[in-house]
């Protein structure tokens, strides 16, 4: 019983990691290396908000996001545009940029057990034997409800009917008058809200620390490669699988070789599948 | 007019001497010779005179911007047939262990351990890599992000091959000098290596392949071996660097995987110039030796270099040598339309 | 497999979705014959060359090469074997000179093991091959680089890097398109030499006058399937052929003439002297080749124009620059460094200069095209495709549009959950109409909307086009049909390598011989 909560709690974990790193990719073809920096930046100004100015956690947090989401869209639009369609200087400048962020961060003296961000509720339920904080099974929650909160919207709403154009046919959604590098930018800029909200989820469970940023993209690339880079189900089922791996490795080997199982899954989904779960194997009709 | 034109454009010319060096007659001048010849010869020259100048602690910088400069014209290599990597820590740190496994639960010597570790890593890294060769170059990129980031946890997490502590009192590599001259002379060779291979009909199978690949497939040429091939031996040259270290320092741990030995070849290369090989090795020479003098400032310097590359992408997407050339080959002027 | 046959193409099968791009396709090409392969915009014959050289796997059938089974296997395992094509789109390498791009398949093994050559002999065979080809030895032209060459030559470029493989069947892929008469008349005699010393040929030609020339037998393709075969004059009398390349007779079921097109100037009072779109001067070059010379067009409010002409004359040029679709083409290819397409000219839009104007702002000004074959989103429901289309408009407003559209195509309604990639072509292009309708358009430009469809559908669609435009909205259509079209326009312009060489009104074009004749290239 253990093994489920705990797996599908990790499993959220990882989904939430991975949501703002796919959407980014699937609508605008960019794979966001920055998307770690972007999430610890995320907890970052939370933190800040609440401790400089003193703002109450509930509008702290929501700041935190509309400031991410401002500041992916800048990315976008300042440096990214100009640079679009050259597939190694995106690659460059994102990985760069992530880095940059989380040394400065670093730097800063975002290290060490100084620095956290509250959990909303405190305390803990006992569910069949099993003690879970509550802080985890809002992660739980607020995951799934996330996923169905995005599916909507990119079905549903304007921009997100937008993302979908672009993301499926840059040529024609541009033939029927969606402009690619505004929907580009818009979709960095959720991309990183995403990564700030996931950061206010999921940080209050440790410390915050910079460096927990290069887990976060470890994470987040290792199940868009699981996958499958452009299908958001492939992502959500990698998350799964890697999550309740983990969990059952931690279980009955040892929680220190957790770390195996992305390295497996990785090496295995090479060997077996290498456009991931889900992934659409296109090579050769690309290149027509 | 659907295009706007400037009254006036900048014209670019070659310069004089540059014209009349450019055939075979260039030997019948001293002054057409030297011209030629100096760029090539002074900078060697003076690479193998400096760790005579310089005290013990440059010399040793010397020997990292060595190190990195391999490092980076393995980059260089890999990106002029289209993968782009993320993580030449994946190559470097193969290196590293295997020669501090050889060395240390074997007792082999260096003579054997250096071309062991350098051929068995290249064929590991090769192995591991070849099936996202086939993919869109954005996999590659997260493959050989992730994958070193992956091994370092693991052996820190599991303490396997000494876990967080490292291999250490492993044979050292001769003296001070043979070690130095040893890698600024590896550097150079392989600096001349690859220029001369990208030079030839090979290299230009391979940049073709970068640019149009349909082109050449139809042309009866695999694309995938080719790209195997550069592989191989770009994970070679980041092997070797990786086994030379671990011998120089006499220690290898995990921070042989660590981001910084993907982030500085790349850096250095986008500040030099990609493609050119020679702009990989300048990129090295000018970034190492700034971030030892800045290493008062700790990570800030990580992202001082963070932003010089974005700056020169953006900025010079050329690269410093390409504007050296273009300036010591052209002059402008001004052009009415 | 008889001696004499080199290749045999056997039920090759191939669909996209929903879409089939080749039906059951089987043909024999003998030793030293010279095939041509014809057939409308649309018909599968790129598909066909992608099956045969391992670009594309088919979904059944196979290809035999000198009784090998060659399918599905990787276009350079098949180039190996002897068989090389060249491009619709030629992808030079346009920052190396002439020569080194032929030095590519000297480096494969196939070269190697024929003609040996080491470093630096290589350079010396590059120079004499392409010399047979147009480059003469000693001039300058084989070391000019490849971006300052003209069309013709890049085109003979092409040919030469599939000859250098000295490959025993050479398939080429519109080699005329884009080449003037005198380039064309100076490549003829190079095909013919080559037939003769051996090399059977395969030609995909839109160029039929060309082609008739020098191929011996001729294979028509329509919807993917090998219609008829045979001596080109032949086959090009054939009521099937004719219908194919013409579009269907105005008199098959669905809408008749009468309904379709009415008198001009029936019905709701609609043109107007108000230019809504003028072309001035237009000229359009990719790289060196000249797709647009000199046009000049206009469109009246409430008109229904065409723009005829057979394929790769110019029109999707046309389309996608007075959409701006052509400035994203020209960002993206300059920054990949491909090929430089340069726009001269003015184009006019409701009396405003929208020449350097985005395709967004086009849109939202009123100005929408619908572009050719069929785009539509795949991935999404057939719903989706159209909210996503009416994303820059208010909620009921989209319900309405949706409603209207399901009442003009009333086969899509049904088909609402499915995924745009499962539709049928014919589908597909409804879709895409109605797509570009939930813009709200105040002209819409359709880029060849009759393409893949069949008789009855084409029908539908002329009719329901015309039905447009009576309700108030201007339409400038570039199509190949000019038969279902004739009747439901107001006036048409005839296009042929980029330069306009009819206009009229409807009855003008309808009673010249000349459309009919630069159809059918007899």
């Amino acid at each position: 019983m253990s093994l489920l909560i705990y797996g599908l709690i990790q499993s959220v974990i990882l989904m939430l990691y991975g949501y703002g790193f796919s959407l980014v990719y699937g609508v605008s073809g960019i794979a966001n290396f920055a998307h770690g920096g972007l999430y610890i930046l995320g907890g970052f100004a939370a933190w800040s908000f609440m401790n400089y100015l003193g703002f109450p956690y509930a509008v702290a947090a929501v700041l935190s996001v509309l400031v991410l989401g401002l500041f992916g869209f800048g990315l976008y639009w300042g440096i990214l545009v100009r640079i679009r369609g050259i597939v190694l200087s995106e690659l460059v400048v994102t990985f760069v940029a992530g880095i940059a962020i989380l040394e400065i961060l670093a730097w800063k003296g975002l290290y060490g057990f100084y620095y956290n961000l509250p959990v909303f509720v405190r305390g803990d339920i006992t569910l069949s034997g099993i003690t879970v904080d509550y802080q985890r099974l809002i992660v739980l929650g607020a995951g799934a409800l996330l996923a169905l909160a995005l599916r909507l919207f990119v079905h549903h709403t304007r921009v997100g009917l937008c993302f979908r154009g672009i993301a499926q046919d840059e040529r024609t959604a541009l033939s029927l008058g969606i402009e690619s590098d505004w929907i580009g930018a818009l979709s960095m800029a959720f991309g990183s809200a995403l990564a700030a909200l996931a950061a206010i989820l999921i940080l209050p469970l440790g410390v915050m620390e910079a460096h927990i940023g290069y887990e976060v993209v470890i994470y987040a690339v290792t199940v868009a490669i699981v996958g499958g880079l452009e299908s958001t189900s492939g992502m959500i089922l990698a998350s799964f699988i890697i999550g309740f791996g983990q969990i059952m490795v931690a279980k009955y080997i040892g929680s220190s070789w957790m770390v195996i199982v992305p390295l497996a899954a990785i090496v295995f989904i090479l060997a077996v599948r290498p456009s991931g779960l889900f992934g659409k194997f296109k090579e050769l009709e690309e290149r027509i | 007019m659907g295009k706007t034109q400037e009254e006036v454009r900048k014209e670019r010319l070659d310069r004089g001497i540059k014209v009349r060096s450019d055939s075979v007659y260039a030997i019948a001048s001293l002054r057409d010779m030297a011209y030629l010849l100096s760029p090539r010869i002074i900078p060697v020259v003076a690479v193998f005179v400096l760790p005579l100048v310089l005290g013990g602690y440059w010399t040793k910088v010397m020997v990292y911007a060595a190190v990195y400069g391999l490092l980076a014209l393995s980059w260089d290599f890999l990106a002029s047939c289209g993968l782009f990597s993320l993580g030449q820590a994946l190559f470097f740190g193969m290196g590293a262990y295997l020669v501090g496994i050889m060395n240390h639960y074997f007792g082999w010597p260096v003579v054997v351990t250096l071309p062991a570790a350098t051929l068995c890593g290249g064929v590991l890294c090769t192995l591991l890599l070849a099936p996202v060769i086939r993919l869109r170059g954005v996999y590659f990129a997260m493959v050989t992000l992730v994958i070193p980031m992956l091994f370092s946890r693991l052996i820190v997490a599991t303490k396997l091959f000494g876990g967080s502590h490292g291999l250490t009192n492993l044979t050292p590599f001769g003296g001070e000098w043979f070690s130095t001259y040893f890698i600024l002379i590896s550097l150079f060779v392989c600096l001349f290596a690859l220029r001369r291979i990208i030079g030839e009909d090979y290299g230009l199978v391979l940049r073709a392949i970068r640019d149009d690949d349909r082109a050449v497939m139809s042309a009866a040429i695999n694309i995938f071996w080719r790209k195997i091939q550069a592989l191989f031996l770009s994970a070679c040259i980041g092997c070797f660097a990786g086994a030379f270290m671990c011998h120089h320092y006499q220690f290898t741990g995990p921070s042989a995987f660590a981001l910084d030995y993907s982030l500085m070849p790349l850096a250095a290369t986008a500040l030099g110039g990609p493609g050119t090989f020679v702009g990989a090795v300048i990129g090295s020479a000018i970034l190492v030796p700034l971030s030892e003098a800045l290493r008062a400032f700790g990570g800030l310097r990580i992202a001082f270099y963070c932003v010089i590359l974005i700056g020169s992408i953006i900025v010079l997407p050329e690269g410093v040598f390409h504007f050296i050339a273009r300036k010591y080959h052209q002059f402008e002027r001004d052009v009415e339309v | 497999m008889e001696e004499d046959i080199i290749l045999r193409v056997e039920r090759l099968h191939k669909s996209f979705g929903g879409v089939v791009a080749a039906y059951d396709i089987s043909f024999d090409l003998r030793k030293g014959e010279f095939l041509g392969l014809i057939g409308p915009n649309g018909s599968g014959k790129t598909t066909l060359v992608n099956l045969i050289t391992g670009f594309v796997r088919p979904d059944e059938g196979r290809v035999l090469f000198k009784s090998r089974d060659v399918t599905g296997m990787m276009p350079y395992g098949i180039a190996e074997l002897g068989i090389a094509r060249t491009f619709q789109m030629v992808r030079m390498f346009y920052n190396l000179p002439a020569y080194k791009n032929v030095i590519i398949p000297l480096c494969s093994t196939r070269v190697k093991r024929r003609r040996g050559g080491r470093l630096g002999e290589r350079d010396d065979m590059a120079i004499e091959l392409l010399d047979e080809y147009g480059f003469e030895r000693d001039s300058m032209v084989p070391y000019k680089m490849a971006n300052s060459l003209p069309h013709g030559y890049l085109k003979r470029l092409d040919l030469a890097r599939a000859m250098a493989l000295r490959p025993e069947v050479l398939l080429l892929d519109e080699l005329f398109s884009g080449m003037s008469m005198s380039e064309v008349a100076a490549t003829l005699p190079m095909l013919e030499r080559l037939n003769k010393e051996g090399v059977s040929i395969i030609m995909v030609e839109h160029r039929l006058k060309e082609l008739f020339r020098v191929a011996n037998r001729v294979i028509v393709l329509n919807f993917g399937a090998k219609i008829a075969e045979g001596l080109p004059e032949e086959v090009m009398k054939t009521d099937k052929v004719k219908a194919a390349y013409l579009g269907s007779e105005s008199t098959a079921e669905g809408v008749s003439p009468a309904e379709a097109g009415g008198a001009p100037g029936a019905g709701v009072e609609k043109r107007s002297d108000e230019r809504m779109l003028e072309v001035r001067d237009l000229s359009v070059y990719y790289e060196n080749a000249l797709a647009i010379n000199s046009l000049n067009l206009e469109v009246c409010r409430g008109e229904m124009v065409a723009v005829l002409g057979s394929n790769s004359g110019g029109k999707t040029t046309l389309m996608n620059t007075v959409s701006g679709l052509i400035l994203d083409m020209q960002k993206k290819a300059r920054r990949r460094g491909g090929e430089r397409i340069n726009v001269y000219g003015r184009i006019h839009f409701r009396g405003r200069d929208v020449t350097v104007m985005g395709p967004g702002e086009r849109v939202r000004m009123g100005l929408v095209l619908c572009r050719e074959r069929h785009p539509v989103f795949r991935d999404s429901s057939v719903l989706e495709n159209l909210r996503i289309a009416g994303n820059s408009r208010k909620g009921r407003e989209v319900k309405q549009l949706i409603e209207s559209i399901f009442e003009t195509f009333s086969h899509l309604r049904r088909l609402s959950k499915r995924r745009g990639g499962l539709l049928s072509g014919g589908e597909q292009q409804m879709l895409a109409i109605g797509m570009a309708l939930m813009t709200s358009p105040a002209l819409l430009l359709l880029d060849e909307p009759l393409l893949g469809l069949s008789p009855m559908l084409q029908q539908t669609v002329a009719g329901a086009m015309k039905n447009i435009s009576k309700r108030g909205m201007t339409l400038l259509v570039a199509e190949q049909f000019a038969r279902p079209l004739l009747p439901v326009i107001d006036r048409g312009y005839v296009i042929e390598n980029g330069i306009l060489v009819l206009s009229g009104t409807r009855d003008e074009l309808e009673g010249d011989p000349e459309v009919r004749a630069s159809y059918l290239g007899v």
